[in-house]
């Protein structure tokens, strides 16, 4: 089993003859994904690579190829227009890469969204979704995966990649990898993710690989509290200076909230093991999932294990 | 991107009240000086807080007073950022000063108005202290502002007559500019009941900048520079040169840095799909800033093609030698053939933690 996608997802990509589409909807059918049509307009009627249809609007492409996943590489200015498109056209769910869309754009887009229960948007700014061996929509390197146990849900592309080819390498597989994008306004939260991975049988070991700024990372430790799954998080940007400060405006609405200090506390306090280094992560991942596979213990076993593997740390000059 | 003062209120003024003044440079003082009416006020154009305090607001009576202060004011430093512009100012006649902001409000995806009677204060001391005083209401985007939102967040009749046309153009404004932030402190009421933004704080969503032409004037040389190129710098404050794609990998690779012992010259993130032409100009933009002791360059690509960034380095090696040590991390799309590239003129390694191991080692020899 895998979350989001699975061997029956049928994939359209808008804006599949631009520079991005065009190079990594090459890379999603060669994993083997199932790429079942393109969008661009007034390129319909035409094919990509000599196989895959390309339509000119979302909803003509969906009725003739019965497409439910959209991954939109379209430029930041058609951007939100494309998402509203693949809504209408009610596809399930839209992953957009695309950088740079611009937040009031992306915030009319959350608010419409939330009426629409049953769509779900990934992203923007994001690096898509894998089910290792199974299926891709996204941008990511393909030889960073594996099948296997641990679900990864990450607010940075490139740290995803790095986490889960380090994994890969030591023989350490992935159920689902979700890269939810690092932009203020985004779809699908990490609190979104972990919901998922907690009723999916593949995943025994969830990754949350955070960083600086926002608070969802706050917002999901609600969620957390509750999860019988064990969670691992990595915040990166702990030695960046800090950074442009929202000034007495942000600073009155905000407090403390959305710095390292804050989500590590919020992590801790709701269980989570903070990984201090990617080399953290690995033996952890190591450590816990040799215990789940020969013990099954219950969470609050685990957690004990955690705590007894990691005393003698000074967390204090951690961050 | 944030906004200078002046550059703030000339946007804000197409809809509200803002005094009249003139901008001041050091070329232009001559000119300028003869326009002015007195007394005046005249406000050093910095983008940190504090100013006040920091002695960097001035009250002029006559062209005698000038002088001195215009001086005074062109040779501070507030916060580190030097003062080259001044914003010469109207007194306004003030009756009540109040608070008001619109901020994107992350957590719920929502616009968050902020307003509070007491104005003018130190506004985050005053939030701390009293919190009960300062009311916040949230405004969905595709509904927009209503009178009732206005009536709970103001909560003073008096006022809510006073400012509820404030409040109304203050949000258009900040919905149509792509503001993400808009802060007036103090709001003033005069004594004829007008209502002006005495001062203000504005920052600009970068991504909307296609659409808003008005904005490209107020961006700084440096600024323009770093966008024609396509990547994000931030220098820091150690000698070890970072060149990496993505924020969360550049961020890491800084943190492993760090805990390997060394300090980093920059944070430089090449962006998505860099192609060699963009790797070359920020490696030259990288060494151009400071004295570098060596470089880490960590690519995972997937939108990013490692070969190019291969390609790009090797093609800035070429037109200028790099004396000093370069360890180079590529993975994912295209990795393979970068290294290929790469491998008889640059250390390779295969993880980051080796690579900040031995960029380190390197470095301090």
């Amino acid at each position: 089993m895998s979350i989001l996608l699975d061997k029956r997802s049928k994939i359209l990509v808008q804006g599949i003859t631009g520079r991005e589409g065009s190079f990594h909807t090459e890379q999603m059918l060669n994993y083997p994904s199932k790429v079942v049509a393109g969008v661009t307009p007034k390129k319909g009627g035409t094919l990509f690579l000599d196989k895959v249809p390309i339509f000119d609007s979302v909803e003509e492409a969906v009725k003739e190829t019965g497409a439910n996943v959209s991954v939109i590489f379209v430029p930041p200015f058609a951007c939100q227009d494309a998402i509203f498109e693949a809504i209408f056209a009610k596809i399930k769910l839209i992953i957009c890469i695309t950088e740079g869309v611009s937040l009031h754009e992306m915030a009319d887009v959350y608010s419409f969204l939330k009426t629409k229960k049953d769509i779900r948007l990934i992203g923007p700014n994001c690096p898509g979704v894998i089910v290792p061996g199974v299926c891709k929509a996204g941008i990511m390197p393909a030889n960073a995966f594996m099948p296997g146990p641990v679900g990864i849900v990450s607010r940075s592309g490139t740290l995803t990649y790095e986490i889960s080819y380090l994994l890969t390498s030591n023989g350490i597989g992935q159920s689902t990898v979700v890269g939810i994008g690092g932009d203020p306004v985004i779809g699908t939260t990490f609190k979104d993710v972990l919901m998922l991975f907690e009723r999916d049988s593949q995943t025994e070991l969830v990754f949350l690989i955070g960083e600086i700024g926002g608070t969802d990372e706050e917002d999901a430790c609600e969620f957390i509290r509750e999860m019988t799954k064990p969670v691992v998080a990595f915040i990166s940007g702990a030695s960046a200076p800090e950074g442009k400060r929202m000034g007495h405006a942000g600073a009155i609405v905000y407090g403390k909230m959305g710095s390292v200090q804050s989500k590590i506390e919020a992590f801790r306090s709701a269980g989570v093991i903070v990984a201090e280094s990617i080399d953290d992560l690995l033996n952890i991942a190591k450590k816990s999932l040799g215990v789940v596979r020969t013990s099954r213990e219950s969470k609050q076993h685990l957690f004990e294990y955690y705590i007894s593997q990691i005393e003698g740390r000074d967390f204090s000059g951690r961050f | 991107m944030r906004l200078f003062e002046y550059q703030a209120k000339s946007i804000l003024s197409e809809y509200l009240n803002v005094p009249k003044g003139v901008i001041i440079d050091k070329e232009n003082v001559d000119q300028v000086v003869t326009k002015l009416n007195f007394p005046c006020v005249l406000k050093a154009q910095v983008k940190v807080g504090g100013r006040g305090k920091a002695g960097g607001v001035l009250k002029v009576k006559d062209s005698n007073e000038l002088k001195n202060a215009l001086e005074k004011l062109f040779s501070m430093e507030i916060k580190g950022e030097k003062v080259n512009r001044i914003l010469a100012e109207e007194l306004i006649d003030i009756d009540r000063e109040l608070y008001f902001s619109v901020i994107f409000y992350r957590p719920s995806r929502r616009y968050m108005m902020v307003f509070c009677k007491e104005g003018g204060v130190d506004i985050e001391q005053l939030a701390e202290a009293k919190p009960d005083a300062i009311n916040k209401v949230k405004v969905d985007p595709i509904i927009g502002i209503k009178d009732f939102m206005i009536r709970n967040l103001i909560k003073d009749f008096e006022l809510y007559n006073i400012l509820n046309q404030f409040v109304k153009s203050a949000y258009k404004i900040f919905v149509e500019k792509d503001l993400v932030m808009l802060e007036i402190n103090p709001l003033v009421i005069t004594k004829n009941k007008e209502v002006i933004c005495a001062d203000a704080k504005v920052e600009f969503d970068d991504n909307a900048l296609y659409k808003h032409p008005e904005f490209e004037a107020f961006l700084e040389q440096s600024e323009i520079e770093a966008r024609k190129l396509g990547f994000s710098f931030v220098p820091l404050e150690g000698d070890i040169g970072i060149l990496g794609n993505g924020a969360g990998l550049v961020l890491a690779t800084i943190d492993s840095v760090t805990r390997a012992g060394g300090k980093c010259a920059n944070f430089l993130d090449i962006g998505g799909g860099a192609k060699a032409e963009r790797v070359k100009s920020a490696l030259k933009f990288l060494v151009e800033q400071k004295k570098l002791k060596g470089i880490l360059i960590n690519v995972f690509g997937g939108i990013t093609r490692a070969d190019e960034v291969a390609k790009g380095l090797l093609e800035f090696e070429e037109e200028q030698k790099l004396n000093l040590p370069v360890v180079v991390r590529l993975s994912g799309t295209k990795a393979e053939e970068g290294l290929e590239m790469l491998k008889e003129r640059f250390e390779i390694v295969s993880s980051l933690r080796d690579g900040a191991k031995k960029i380190v080692e390197l470095v301090n020899q």
